[in-house]
């Protein structure tokens, strides 16, 4: 899922990617929706709020917003960033990055929600941050490996592709085009999951309250995990067949 | 210019517009300290929701008392009532002079919303409106975003 880069991925390596990553961000959207009143996904709805608060005079709100918006922007920039100058031989390593720095900001945040949340305005804001700069890593390193083809918290611009496309197909050139159906595949797979993460999400987050962010990074890590045993145990496993041909070869 | 040195220049220009925007916010009154002190509610207004388009007045009224008893579900009417938020995050309602109810108050979102915590374990969501040094607005909140069902507005008493 992580180790393909660009045009070496299947719609089998993206379904998988889209699909995983798409649910842990409709789960982290509508828990922070529901732990603090803000969406931590939904960048679309943060600039009109900027622009409201602007044409109102609310600076403090102002202020906040647009470093909310800058610490998603900061993420996926990271994101690429590691994933551009990192080593292409060592793909799975650089590609974790981004998720594994995802998976402790969740961590933080349901730490610090469980144990030490006071319910200040400056804490729920700093927290916010924090989940939109995940989300922005998230975003940055799915559409960076899938050469845009994925981006999981971009829904508006996925509902208008899938639109686009959906129509696309009544006309009968573009029905026989593989690539158009995989596309839709893909996209409907990942609002599918999106929806499916945020409907748990919404459904346990008012009992398990600050703990749902450890189920969620438990999905990262099975993203982190699979694409590892994937890597490793599959390289391990080539080089001892490729060891054992060459030794009868040369026994013959 | 060379392009390591437009780089440098990007960077710092990012950096800055950051640390200016934590140093503005060092300046401008915070919601958390506009909302301290006490606060004598001067108009209680419960504002008629925008309904569907309808010839039929038996369903008109139908739908306003379906619409209004859903909204209004969860609200708590609070009139004539002084609010006095402490920097303990205590909110005590007094009503002609006596002191009806100890509640706890937090600021959530950007701090546009307003959560009341009853002793009881009742909450109340109010979206903040309006804030300023002498004027505060509330607007009930549920999960509708019904336009100004209710609206209450505030000013603040000067000790």
């Amino acid at each position: 899922m992580l180790r393909k880069y660009s045009n070496t991925r299947s719609l089998s390596d993206n379904i998988k990617l889209g699909m995983l990553t798409a649910f842990t961000a409709g789960m982290v959207n509508v828990a922070s929706l529901i732990l603090f009143f803000s969406f931590t996904s939904n960048v679309t709805g943060h600039y009109a709020i900027l622009a409201e608060e602007i044409a109102k005079g609310k600076w403090f709100q102002v202020v906040i917003v647009f470093l909310w918006i800058f610490l998603f922007f900061a993420g996926s920039f990271f994101s690429n960033y590691i994933i551009i100058h990192g080593s292409k031989k060592k793909a799975y390593l650089t590609h974790s990055i981004p998720l594994i720095l995802e998976i402790v900001c969740l961590m933080i945040v349901g730490v610090y929600g469980q144990f030490f949340y006071k319910e200040t305005l400056m804490e729920t804001e700093i927290l916010v941050a924090l989940l939109l700069f995940s989300m922005g890593l998230q975003n940055g390193l799915t559409a960076s490996i899938s050469n845009f083809v994925v981006k999981t918290t971009h829904l508006t611009g996925l509902t208008t592709d899938l639109a686009v496309h959906l129509s696309m197909i009544t006309m009968k050139k573009y029905r026989e085009k593989q690539e158009i159906r995989d596309k839709i595949k893909l996209m409907v797979s990942i609002a599918g999951s999106y929806l499916t993460g945020g409907i748990i999400a919404g459904s346990i987050t008012y009992l398990f309250q600050f703990t749902v962010f450890y189920y969620i990074s438990i999905a990262m890590l099975f993203i982190l995990l699979y694409d590892f045993s994937k890597t490793y145990v599959d390289i391990s496993l080539y080089r001892r067949r490729k060891t054992k041909h060459q030794q009868s070869e040369m026994e013959a | 210019m060379s392009v390591k040195f437009s780089h440098i220049l990007i960077f710092v220009f990012v950096i800055g517009l950051v640390m200016s925007a934590f140093a503005f916010l060092g300046s401008v009154a915070h919601p958390e300290v506009l909302l301290k002190g006490t606060w004598k509610e001067i108009s209680w207004t419960y504002d008629r929701v925008d309904l569907p388009q309808s010839t039929d007045s038996t369903v008109d009224g139908f739908l306003e008392e379906q619409i209004k008893s859903e909204i209004t579900k969860d609200l708590i009417i609070h009139k004539s009532e002084t609010w006095t938020f402490d920097e303990r995050a205590n909110l005590f309602l007094t009503k002609e002079g006596n002191q009806n109810e100890t509640l706890n108050w937090r600021l959530k979102g950007r701090g546009h919303i307003l959560k009341l915590l009853h002793s009881d374990g009742v909450h109340e969501f109010y979206q903040i409106k309006e804030l300023t040094d002498d004027k505060m607005v509330l607007h009930f909140e549920n999960d509708m975003h019904a336009r100004g069902i209710v609206r209450i507005e505030f000013e603040k008493l000067r000790d």
